[in-house]
């Protein structure tokens, strides 16, 4: 009889043991075939994600690479930034803008605030408007409209500049650097330039002699010649005044300085005050117009 | 005999909770191939849940899910004869089928062959007590038969009532409900060894199994490969295996008889190695590739390679043979199979019945020229049988070598009734209930 129990050599049988027979038999049992193809997988899903919350170390070093990606993308040549163009304003003004805007080049597209920039070059006094683009070559643009300087307005010994809607452009140090500038004094002088406007409209080379505008007591403007002679205007009308009393310096000796003041304020009865030192000039000129 | 009725019974419970999970394993042990199906029970569409039989025949109610089949080993003649071996190849067969399935099954329903079956008729007759025959007085008809000596060691497969007759009229399918005196009923009881059925239930046991059903093959191929006016008008279907032929007899839908001869196809193939000098394997592929019963004269020409194991000697490896001679040495192997059982079915009065049909299934009735053969030998209307199609079967189990198979999972879906499907009387165990009663009440105060 061929031995039952002892076989040479690995036998071949295409049975399953009965090890592997019941172990296929568990593994198809409904139950555990959930656990192990749903619950295990999100157990250890579950338990990964946990650990990589809490361990602030990985977040950390996420940070960092987040922002290394960032920076990688934010850097490239292609959006930043080399300089700023300032088109449109004096020397002075685009030194100015130059030192006021919060910018160290060169500087990324990304990082830029354009609306911020806007606002702090519209800040600027002496900017009336500004435009701000970026160019594709990677320039800052800054278009600027500059306030022109049109008068010069003295108040509590501080000397400011302002243009001709009366709006502030900057302090100036002193009277003689805006020698051809008229000055104008007074408290809120300021706010009725344009009547100051109006009166240099058409007497250009009448002005030239004009010292200065003063605004008294915030309602009408006196004006001081260079030989101190003194015009006070009237509140209302003073145009009017004005051309009247250029009327009667037709023969043009009104303002030769013999007068300290010439008081317009009542239109229909215009008054002069004569200096004491040539009261004799006038005695000896009675035969005059006056 | 109670012993017997309380297995059966257990196994049907068995069989209705498998149903009721959805998933019962088939298995049929041949001696050539082990086959195993894994059915799913979805539950029966509601448009079908009638008392007709619905489409398909009424098996759409399952499904194939699982399918394996392995050369058998350690079975011989239809009944396990090396318990290790068997076991093995059962258990190869339940894991792949599972495996395709995947899903798990802890119910089995297996068929055999083998076992010797042996077919009584039996009889009896009791009195209606109130004139409407009820379910009680079918049991009470059941029991009554008596049965024979049917031999040691020996037990009940199938029990089946064939006929019931109520004062001399016969013929009732159903007499419930009907007005008599004499209830008289014809029970078909198919016996086996006891042995064989020991034996598979423990092989199922150690694979983790329950066996929730034993049947016939002979009676299951019936079932799957004759039609359904063969069966009412009487037919006999014939299981060519390997290592034996089973027929089974039906009439009214009905087995009436069953019985198995000891020869198939591994016997022709035994022949055939004895005759050309080669080796089981060699002989049974010359068999498949070129066997045939009816020689013509072209045969004698058709020259055959025998090969088989190399020598070295050249004259010996290089034979061949003529198609003829193959002929010669099967035609009468079959020739003597198929007397044999035509020896049995004039015992069982076959050839008394009006209609004479014979159908043949199995591995062996693929044999060419066997249906010629057959008609010569047993009588005029032979066919080859394949079995019934079924939901989701694989295109390879549609042939006729797995006519068993199919047939145990329609046996499995739709089972007929069996003596065990009814009540027992109540005179048969109200003694012994009684006495249990007693003795419980005794033991507990």
């Amino acid at each position: 009889m061929r031995s039952l129990k002892y076989k040479l050599g690995r036998k071949i049988d295409p049975a399953p043991s009965i090890v592997s027979y019941r172990l296929m038999r568990l593994l198809l049992s409904p139950r555990l075939r959930l656990i192990l193809t749903l619950g295990l997988p999100s157990l250890f899903l579950f338990c990964g994600t946990l650990v990589f919350f809490l361990n602030t170390n990985i977040q950390e070093n996420i940070d960092v690479l987040k922002k290394d990606l960032k920076r990688l993308i934010v850097e490239r040549p292609e959006f930043m930034i080399q300089v700023a163009a300032i088109d449109g304003a004096s020397d002075e003004l685009a030194n100015e803008i130059r030192e006021i805007i919060p910018l160290d080049f060169p500087v990324s597209y990304f990082d830029l605030d354009i609306k911020y920039l806007h606002k702090v070059v519209n800040d600027i006094p002496a900017v009336a408007s500004a435009s701000i683009k970026i160019t594709v070559s990677g320039v800052l643009q800054i278009e600027v409209l500059e306030r022109t300087p049109a008068f010069i307005w003295r108040k509590n010994n501080l000397m400011s500049v302002l243009d001709v809607n009366g709006n502030f452009i900057r302090l100036a140090s002193s009277r003689i650097d805006y020698p051809e500038l008229p000055l104008i004094i007074g408290e809120a002088a300021n706010l009725a330039v344009s009547e100051v406007s109006s009166l240099m409209k058409d007497n250009r080379k009448f002005l030239d002699q004009v010292r200065a505008f003063i605004r008294v007591g915030e309602r009408r403007w006196d004006l001081v010649l260079d030989n101190n002679l003194r015009i006070l205007l009237p509140q209302r009308e003073f145009l009017a005044a004005f051309d009247r009393m250029m009327l009667m310096n037709d023969s043009g000796s009104l303002f030769s300085g013999h007068l300290s003041t010439i008081d317009l304020r009542l239109i229909e009865r215009p008054t002069v005050r004569v200096r004491g030192v040539s009261m004799d000039t006038l005695m000896y000129n009675s035969s005059g117009d006056l | 005999m109670a012993d017997l009725y309380e297995l059966q019974r257990a196994m049907r419970a068995m069989r209705q909770s498998a149903l009721q999970r959805g998933a019962l394993a088939i298995l049929d042990l041949g001696s050539t191939k082990i086959g195993c199906l894994i059915l799913r029970f979805d539950g029966l569409d509601p448009s079908l849940a009638s008392d007709q039989v619905g489409s398909l025949a009424g098996q759409s109610s399952f499904q194939v899910v699982g399918s394996a089949i392995t050369r058998s080993r350690g079975i011989e003649f239809g009944e396990i004869s090396s318990m290790q071996e068997a076991e093995r190849a059962i258990r190869t067969v339940l894991q792949s089928a599972q495996k395709m399935a995947n899903l798990r099954v802890d119910h089995l329903i297996a068929c055999f062959s083998g076992g010797g079956p042996r077919s009584y008729g039996l009889n009896g007759v009791v009195k209606i007590e109130n004139q409407i025959v009820r379910d009680e007085d079918i049991a009470r008809v059941l029991s009554s038969c008596d049965l024979p000596d049917i031999g040691d060691g020996r037990e009940i497969l199938h029990a089946q009532p064939v006929n019931f007759a109520l004062d001399h009229r016969s013929g009732l399918v159903d007499p419930r409900g009907q007005i008599g005196n004499n209830l008289d009923v014809d029970l078909h009881i198919l016996t086996v060894r006891a042995k064989t059925i020991r034996d598979l239930a423990h092989c199922v046991k150690r694979c983790d199994l329950e066996l929730a059903g034993v049947a016939s093959a002979a009676y299951v191929s019936g079932r799957s490969t004759l039609v359904e006016d063969e069966q009412e008008l009487g037919a006999v279907c014939i299981d060519f295996g390997g290592g034996s032929t089973s027929y089974s007899i039906f009439l009214k839908k009905h087995m009436i008889f069953a019985g198995s001869i000891m020869l198939g196809g591994n016997h022709v193939t035994r022949d055939i190695s004895l005759g050309l000098q080669v080796p089981m394997a060699v002989a049974e592929k010359i068999k498949t590739k070129n066997g045939g019963l009816i020689a013509t004269g072209i045969d004698d020409r058709d020259l055959i390679e025998v090969g088989g194991e190399t020598t070295g000697d050249w004259e010996h490896d290089r034979r061949t043979v003529t198609r003829s001679e193959l002929i010669g040495i099967m035609r009468p192997r079959i020739e003597e199979i198929l007397e044999d059982v035509r020896a049995q079915l004039e015992i069982a009065g076959f050839y008394e019945l009006k209609s004479q049909k014979f159908v043949l299934t199995g591995g062996t009735s693929q044999t060419p020229g066997l249906d010629t053969l057959a008609s010569r030998i047993l009588g005029q209307q032979v066919r080859i049988g394949r079995p019934l199609r079924i939901h989701r079967l694989p295109q390879a189990y549609s042939g006729s070598s797995c006519s068993a198979l199919v047939g145990l999972a329609l046996f499995a879906a739709h089972p007929q009734d069996e003596w065990w499907d009814f009540e027992l009387p109540n005179s048969s165990y109200s003694s012994r209930t009684v006495r249990k009663a007693v003795r419980w009440l005794r033991e507990n105060w």
